[in-house]
């Protein structure tokens, strides 16, 4: 049995279609990631799946139950950590981890000990008594994990993780995540963070406009980008409309992003002294050039002509 | 129904409340104010009339003398009532009363004196500073009382006067025609005594004041206020309670993670609700402990009955305002747009609804109609008449049925809203 089971799930806002016939699956122990830019309906599927949002048609299945005929039952296998803070500043970590225990009826032994574990192994110790507003974005983070993980669910659902927090903490997160996957967790991730989606998922649903484009673990995906070749050239100053001068040289797409210009060719041998040539001529200063690996952005790019940034 | 969920809703808003100190100042700060300052302002003892008086004598005679002299040694409570001032003309003295430096003018007109001793009628003249009309209508009442006493008593010594001629006289009744005496057998000489007192006081008015004891001491009025304090927080924590329920966990960021609980609407209503009476209750057991410190009655038994039910309705008015509150929220997207609507309808009602000042009674008609099918109003008037004028169940049960049914209709009808609102927050 999947741990999710999402299957022609519709969702509408007046005339603006959020997702159009979506299916999926989630396995049991993986991390499953919904890649996909701001817009791409990631949060509303999220918000389906977590019963939070009906859906105009589909059905979405959480280990077998159906959440839209028994919502409680589904609710109490999920733990959910939208995209914003849900952690109370005004309350201290041990309240706001007693409150949402509180939701799903735990007894007082049952959130002491299932607590205690929590914040002892996502580092809480020194903090829990503080005051949340005293929090960095990393504590919060952590917190708002353990106020979702006290009902001790056999799936996480994650929106947008690790929107905010500086490197060290992503990192630091991934960690803690990872760890659930070792403890049997199931974990179902929305992110526009292409190396986010890479490090951690074992598999990809690549998202775009309500619609699943691909779905695979990230070297399929990465296969699936086929003959084509990355050439990442890093630039000192990228002027503006340097994609319409570069467009005659490739077969794929272009992506500047951050100085750095990546160009999806055909047979790097020929046309990278001609790209080179016509940066030059341009007024373009190059740092740097490589032959790159493709990314999940390069998969994302060529699948839908933009990158996950736009 | 997850009571562990609806209980641990209700502690977390009361936390909220705890560790905010503007809303503390609300229902700690704010209701041990308007005590005091109630207490201060409005129970007073009764004040002295102090009017400052100018006097112009035309006459020639002793008796105007006479009575400056009785104006200048009135005094209640050791406290001098007419500060006078002679005037030497009628013009100078209306000049200082259109001025604004005397608030009562007295002119003893010609022959003032000597109509009186001659048994005719005496004119005198007073003049009364218009500026706030209540006050001077306050002042034109105690100055004819004043003088209507003066007068009376004038007449009861000229008819002490004249009883000395009759005294002395003999066989007078002869020269009364037999017909007349016939119709009051006893004493002439007494009997032509009442009939004189009958001239000059055809009506002997006698005045009492009936007030149930409860009203008449200054702690039974403080007594009211504290519950009318409470009525007022019932008010205001109840309408910003109903009306920030959503947008609040909204602004929070917490609805959605709540919303993907397993928990019902109605429990999240009811923690909510349970946090606003907590607010009530803090409101209420600090205006009654500042309203004892200055001397209101406000007396409460665990071992009565109609004491419980007089707290009961306390809630019942909070759960009115609390389903009020739910309906305003469908039209505000934010906490702060929430509590200031909440804000602007609570102020006005405040003053409208009978339940702080003035009291429904003292309301103008289509308010007093209003209010008096107002099951807020009517639960706080049940709840001070059981625990400030001692009043029993009676009370509480003759004004149940609209009590009960307006606040669950009213609630029922918030908690529909609050689930459209829910429903819409959650799409966004």
């Amino acid at each position: 049995m999947d741990a999710i089971s999402v299957k022609g799930v519709s969702k509408h806002f007046k005339d603006v279609t959020a997702l159009d016939n979506v299916t999926f699956n989630v396995r049991k122990g993986e991390i499953f990631s919904l890649l996909g830019p701001n817009g791409a309906g990631k949060t509303t599927l999220l918000k389906i799946i977590c019963g939070i949002l009906p859906p105009d048609s589909g059905e979405v299945k959480i280990l077998g139950i159906n959440v839209s005929e028994k919502p409680f039952e589904a609710k109490r296998k999920i733990g959910y950590v939208p995209q914003e803070s849900i952690v109370y500043d005004k309350l201290n970590g041990w309240e706001n981890i007693v409150f949402y225990a509180s939701l799903y009826g735990l007894s007082s032994s049952q959130i002491r000990s299932r607590a205690e574990e929590l914040i002892r192994r996502l580092g809480l110790e020194n903090h829990v008594k503080k005051l949340v507003k005293t929090y960095s974005g990393g504590l919060r983070k952590r917190l708002s994990l353990a106020v979702s993980l006290i009902h001790d669910p056999e799936i996480l659902i994650l929106d947008e993780p690790t929107v905010g927090l500086d490197p060290s903490a992503r990192r630091e997160f991934w960690k803690i995540i990872e760890g659930l996957r070792e403890d049997g967790v199931t974990v179902l991730m929305a992110t526009h963070y292409m190396e986010e989606a890479d490090v951690l998922s074992d598999r990809v649903a690549i998202i775009n406009e309500g619609k699943i484009i691909a779905i695979g673990s990230p070297d399929e995906l990465k296969k699936a980008f086929g003959e084509l070749t990355v050439i990442e050239i890093s630039v000192a100053n990228p002027k503006p409309g340097i994609e319409e001068f570069l467009e005659e040289f490739t077969e794929g797409s272009i992506l500047v992003k951050n100085n750095k210009v990546r160009i999806h060719v055909r047979g790097y041998e020929s046309s990278l002294p001609k790209i080179v040539e016509s940066l030059l001529k341009n007024g373009v200063k190059i740092v740097q050039v490589s032959i790159a690996e493709p990314t999940l952005e390069d998969v994302f790019l060529k699948l839908t002509g933009r990158g996950l940034g736009e | 129904m997850n009571w562990k969920a609806v209980i641990g809703i209700a502690r977390k808003d009361i936390l909220y409340v705890l560790r905010d100190p503007m809303t503390l100042f609300w229902i700690v700060i704010f209701p041990a104010m308007l005590v005091l300052l109630s207490a201060y302002i409005w129970v007073q003892e009764p004040q002295v009339p102090t009017y400052t008086t100018g006097i112009y004598v035309a006459d020639q005679g002793n008796i105007s003398k006479y009575i400056i002299e009785a104006l200048n040694k009135t005094e209640i409570s050791g406290k001098k009532v007419f500060q006078i001032t002679l005037y030497n003309s009628n013009e100078s003295l209306i000049e200082d009363i259109r001025g604004g430096k005397i608030s009562v003018g007295v002119v003893f007109p010609k022959r003032f004196s000597e109509n009186i001793t001659k048994g005719f009628q005496s004119e005198i003249h007073v003049y009364i500073y218009v500026k706030h009309p209540i006050l001077a209508e306050t002042t034109k009442q105690f100055i004819s009382g004043y003088f209507s006493y003066i007068s009376r008593e004038m007449g009861y010594r000229k008819v002490e006067y004249v009883m000395k001629f009759f005294e002395k006289s003999e066989n007078i009744e002869k020269y009364v025609p037999s017909n007349v005496t016939s119709q009051f057998p006893g004493n002439f000489t007494e009997l032509m005594k009442a009939w004189m007192l009958g001239l000059v006081e055809p009506l002997k008015v006698k005045v009492k004041e009936v007030k149930p004891e409860t009203l008449m001491t200054k702690s039974t009025i403080l007594g009211w206020i504290v519950v009318a304090v409470v009525g007022v927080s019932a008010l205001f924590s109840g309408l910003i309670t109903g009306a920030t329920a959503i947008v609040e966990e909204k602004d929070y960021g917490t609805l959605h993670r709540i919303l993907a609980s397993p928990i019902t609407g109605w429990e999240l209503l009811l923690g909510k609700t349970f946090g606003a009476l907590f607010s009530v209750a803090i409101s209420g057991v600090v205006a009654a402990l500042v309203g004892t410190y200055v001397g209101a009655k406000v007396s409460f038994s665990f071992l009565e009955l109609e004491d419980w039910m007089a707290i009961v309705m306390l809630a019942l008015a909070t759960l009115f305002f609390t389903g009020l509150g739910l309906i305003l929220s469908i039209v505000v997207k934010t906490a702060k747009a929430a509590s200031g609507l909440a804000m602007a309808i609570a102020f006005p009602m405040m003053f409208t609804s009978g339940i702080w000042w003035p009291p429904r009674e003292m309301l103008p008609e289509p308010l007093k109609t209003f209010a008096s099918y107002n099951p807020a109003t009517l639960a706080i008037d049940a709840a001070r008449a059981v625990l400030v004028f001692n009043e029993g169940l009676d009370v509480i049960v003759q004004n149940l049925p609209i009590i009960a049914v307006g606040t669950v209709l009213i609630y029922v009808i918030g908690a529909i809203v609050y689930k459209m609102v829910l429903k819409k927050h959650a799409l966004m």
